[in-house]
């Protein structure tokens, strides 16, 4: 057979590339982020806090393919606002969280979880491939609000695979009301070490926005020696 | 008719840069068969296999899986007194596919999931044909003016999820098809390929993708295999262009029967410069505007793995064969990956549970 010789037989391989290509939407890997801003946050917490979420979006961007698939959301409780709807890490613009009020942890957990419902309708309309949400939550205190139903949904949510729920509590966190909520042990934050967490965060999110049938989504271990978190 | 029922057809994987980048070899095999049946006519048969993302034997199980396919169908097809296609013969075909990775495992003393692998096979004859998928990519087929997939990829509910042959319910899972109209132009590609070649949206194939190149086998003079274009095949789909859009490893089958083009364009036998300025606007151009004509210097990037093409006659597999995929990968062992060996975020709370990870 004939040795790939280019200058034989680049010819008729020019004519291949004549192919012209379909542009479909680049598959969307969303995350929910649930961010405590009660009062109790204030000072240092909520600065590095802050300092975190900027972390999250340069991480993602320095990754080409992390950039144009994560889709960030932001709730934040104390009280329960929208603070960004779902964009990709590219257009996500980091927000100034400041500590205000209560922890209705409760109602953020329903309302991030019906606008992730939201997302996904309007992927499934539009014919977008998505990977399995994930929904992340940090919280220094105890929710003041009716946790239970969100607790509950959580777990329908966990078990028909609708979304991946994670909670991290910061200190102060009431971590034995997080470990009814969440089926995945809740971790506890050394520290203050948002930065570390929204690093290893971003890294999981461009572990699985890339990620094809049959892989295995590598996660490092954040409670190792150098991890940001505890058990 | 000739004795190669004027099928043209090409056929190739290459490895994505994923793979690439990854050391790892290309996880795609694919392969056609002619098979010269005297009662109606010659057979063509098509298959594609797209090995699991981490299964550390998945290039092998793509390779042994689209081997079996063809073996089995020219069994089945050789059988003239077999009756009217059925599902029950895709069903059998898939089956002994199964049965081959299977005993493969056992052979090797390893968990069968390491072979998982996707499905598309094709069987053409005169006026029928036969098809099935399991798992994702496509068969798409001419449809009048346009081309249309056979079946939609069967991703799961997140994009890095879809079914496998060595899934245990994989048969039930196969989708079939027995057409009873002559197909003329038949494609198989790998889930790399999807994006660029379906519109996600309307769930139809993108016909712009398909035309030129059945239109480039149907220019070539003489009908069968086409030996001289399976490598610019192979160049085109490990092309810049193509990588840019796709990091996965990529495969890409086509016949085409259609008569050849009439005479006039028949009088120019292939000259580049024809073809080139035909490039429609809004087309991929070559990815090097400055490229000169005859092309003196190969306008893709740097040196690549090509997947050997076309090594032996009639079945030889386009794969990069692994010689030695396992230990590099080997390292997905654990309970959990077992029973849902490819939904990648389902593994996560899976295993979180088993308390491998905190998180």
């Amino acid at each position: 057979m004939n040795e790939i010789d280019p200058s034989r037989q680049t010819p008729f391989g020019m004519d291949f590339s004549v192919a012209e290509f379909a542009d479909n939407p680049e598959p969307r890997c969303p995350c929910m982020l649930l961010l405590d801003n009660s009062w109790s946050m204030n000072g240092a917490p909520i600065a590095e806090l802050n300092e975190g979420l900027a972390v999250f979006k340069e991480e993602l961007l320095a990754d080409s393919l992390a950039a144009k698939r994560v889709e960030i959301a932001i709730v934040s409780f104390g009280p329960v606002q929208v603070v960004n709807s779902f964009q990709t890490a590219e257009h996500f613009t980091p927000p100034r969280l400041t500590a205000q009020k209560d922890t209705p942890m409760g109602l953020a957990i329903t309302q991030g979880i019906e606008l992730l419902d939201q997302r996904k309708a309007l992927y499934r309309e539009q014919g977008i491939p998505f990977f399995r949400p994930w929904v992340f939550l940090i919280t220094d205190g105890t929710p003041t609000d009716d946790w239970k139903t969100a607790a509950l949904e959580v777990r329908k949510g966990e078990e028909s695979r609708a979304f991946a729920f994670f909670a991290v509590g910061v200190e102060g966190a009431n971590l034995d009301i997080l470990q009814q909520i969440s089926i995945r042990q809740p971790l506890r934050l050394r520290g203050l070490r948002f930065r570390e967490l929204f690093q290893w965060l971003s890294n999981s999110m461009r572990s699985v926005s890339r990620s094809v049938p049959g892989t295995e989504v590598p996660l490092k271990n954040p409670t190792g020696p150098e991890g940001w978190a505890t058990v | 008719m000739t004795e190669t029922g004027d099928w043209r057809y090409v056929y190739a994987s290459v490895p994505g840069v994923a793979h690439l980048a990854g050391g790892i070899d290309c996880q795609d095999a694919c392969a056609i068969r002619l098979v010269a049946e005297p009662e109606r006519g010659p057979v063509l048969m098509l298959v594609a296999a797209d090995g699991a993302g981490s299964a550390a034997r998945s290039g092998i199980g793509a390779e042994l899986a689209c081997r079996t396919f063809l073996m089995e169908c020219a069994a089945r097809v050789l059988d003239s007194t077999a009756p009217e296609w059925a599902r029950g013969d895709a069903e059998a075909l898939l089956d002994s596919v199964r049965t081959a990775l299977l005993r493969r495992a056992a052979e090797e003393n390893r968990p069968v999931r390491e072979f998982a692998c996707t499905l598309l096979g094709a069987v053409v004859a005169a006026d029928r044909a036969l098809l099935l998928q399991i798992g994702d990519g496509a068969i798409v087929i001419d449809a009048g003016e346009h081309y249309r997939p056979v079946f939609w990829p069967q991703t799961g509910e997140y994009a890095n999820e879809t079914r496998f042959v060595t899934d245990s319910d994989a048969i039930a899972r196969m989708e079939s098809a027995v057409l009873t109209e002559p197909v003329t132009d038949i494609a198989l590609l790998s889930d790399g390929l999807q994006p660029l070649a379906l519109h996600y949206r309307s769930q139809q194939a993108h016909t712009p993708f398909f035309q030129p190149l059945f239109q480039h086998l149907r220019e070539h003079p003489e009908p069968g295999r086409l030996e001289g274009l399976m490598p610019a095949l192979a160049r085109f789909l490990a092309s810049p262009a193509i990588n840019q859009r796709t990091h996965d490893d990529k495969t890409l089958v086509l016949a085409t029967r259609r008569p050849v083009p009439p005479p006039e364009a028949e009088a120019e036998v292939e000259p580049p410069e024809s073809a080139r300025p035909a490039t429609p606007s809004g087309a991929l151009k070559p990815d090097i505007d400055t490229l000169p004509e005859p092309a003196a210097t190969e306008p893709l990037e740097a040196p690549r793995p090509v997947a050997p093409v076309a090594p032996e006659p009639d079945t030889g597999l386009a794969t990069a064969q692994p010689t030695a995929a396992d230990g590099s990968l080997g390292a997905d062992s654990g309970a959990d990956a077992a029973h849902r060996p490819h939904s990648v975020n389902s593994d996560l709370p899976d295993r979180d549970r088993d308390g491998d990870e905190a998180v």
